[in-house]
């Protein structure tokens, strides 16, 4: 974790968000790794539900197995909490789009997206057209669009981010910023040029 | 009996995948052996590739470990079939599920629809060597995932030259 952070540190990123897949990071933990780097470190939960991988803010109970999106969606709307689908077309590829008839329409029909706050539209993990197709659906749906690393190597981090308008000093603050809509994904990591380019407003 | 000290088993295990209609798909996974008999079929929407439903039918149980009527499998309903879905089907049918046979041919019926789509693309396939190989490499380029799961796309194979392997947690 302290390779991880000092990478972090290294590339410019202003922060990082542990969201390890049904783990919950002890508070007292991140707090002994913010006071040491000096650097914001925030914690987040991937969790799997019977539609795919849900990144949660905001929740403090550990969950595992596998979990009823709507049940999820009342536990974190209870905790005040904000949820969103990660790389939700990840391999839908495997067959190709066109034999499949997905498009964004029929995509956003998808019941994942009615129990979400917000996309990751930029996933390190998939590529650049599921990507995209991610990006078409989230933004006809309106919906706060996000983009992460997904790293699990310290080299893949910041590769993809997400750009807050407003300073975030805790989880509390980023969860706000989230709710807020205010966000851009950005590439990161290609290069310091492309450092600050939101592919979003 | 001339060697009564030998074992006799074997099983066949076949899986068929019918499109009824143009927005739907029926997998379904047979299998026999010297212990048991049984069938699943579940049918999947399209385009999303959704179970909307899964249905079983045990004809011969030596074991006894797979009584009728069992609950469970329709908890697959909903699952979108794709990265991941062993897990989600296994996670929702529960641990202590008395016949895994049963979760194991809802997941081959998966595969079956899987490779029901994968079959178009394969038939797509040069008919020359070089360009068959190119194929297949952007096959796995386009999906990285596909890297090292068998062995014309395992590392060192020359599909898979000049190919960055995926983390290996992409497979996850």
């Amino acid at each position: 974790m302290d390779d991880l952070i000092r990478e972090a540190v290294r590339i410019g990123l202003d922060g990082i968000c542990l969201t390890d897949h049904n783990h919950v990071w002890r508070p007292e933990t991140v707090d002994a790794l913010r006071q040491k780097h000096g650097f914001l470190v925030l914690r987040g939960n991937e969790i799997i539900t019977d539609q795919g991988d849900v990144i949660v803010f905001g929740l403090e109970r550990d969950i595992q197995g596998i979990t009823r999106l709507e049940d999820l969606r009342a536990e974190v709307l209870q905790a005040g909490g904000f949820m969103i689908a990660a790389h939700p077309f990840r391999g839908f590829l495997t067959f190709g789009v066109d034999k499949l008839g997905l498009t964004p329409e029929k995509a956003m029909q998808r019941k994942i997206f009615q129990y979400v706050d917000g996309v990751e539209i930029l996933n390190g993990k998939v590529n650049e057209e599921e990507n995209r197709f991610a990006g078409q659906v989230a933004q006809g749906l309106g919906l706060v669009l996000t983009g992460g690393s997904d790293a699990h190597e310290v080299e893949e981090v910041g590769r993809y981010a997400t750009r807050l308008a407003s300073p975030v000093r805790n989880e509390q603050d980023l969860i706000e910023a989230l709710k807020k809509g205010q966000t851009a994904p950005v590439a990161f990591r290609r290069g310091r040029n492309d450092a600050r380019t939101g592919v979003h407003p | 009996m001339p060697f009564p000290h030998l074992l006799s088993y074997s099983r066949t295990r076949t899986t068929s995948v019918e499109r009824p209609e143009p927005d739907t798909l029926r997998a379904a996974c047979r299998l026999q052996d010297n212990l048991m008999e049984a069938e699943v079929e579940i049918t999947v929407r399209l385009p999303d590739l959704d179970i909307t439903a899964v249905q079983s039918r045990v004809l011969r149980d030596e074991r006894g470990l797979c009584p009728g009527g069992l609950e469970g499998l329709e908890n697959a309903v909903g699952v979108r079939i794709g990265p991941g879905m062993a897990k989600i089907i296994k996670g929702l049918v529960g641990d202590d599920f008395p016949c895994p046979q049963l979760v194991f041919m809802v997941e081959e019926c998966c595969h079956g629809v899987i490779l029901y789509f994968t079959k178009d693309e394969l038939r797509a396939v040069p008919e020359d060597e070089d360009e068959a190989r190119e194929h297949f490499a952007r096959m796995i380029r386009k999906n990285i995932r596909l890297y090292n799961r068998c062995a014309a796309f395992a590392p060192g194979s020359s599909i898979t030259e000049g190919i960055d392997p995926p983390s290996p947690h992409t497979q996850s």
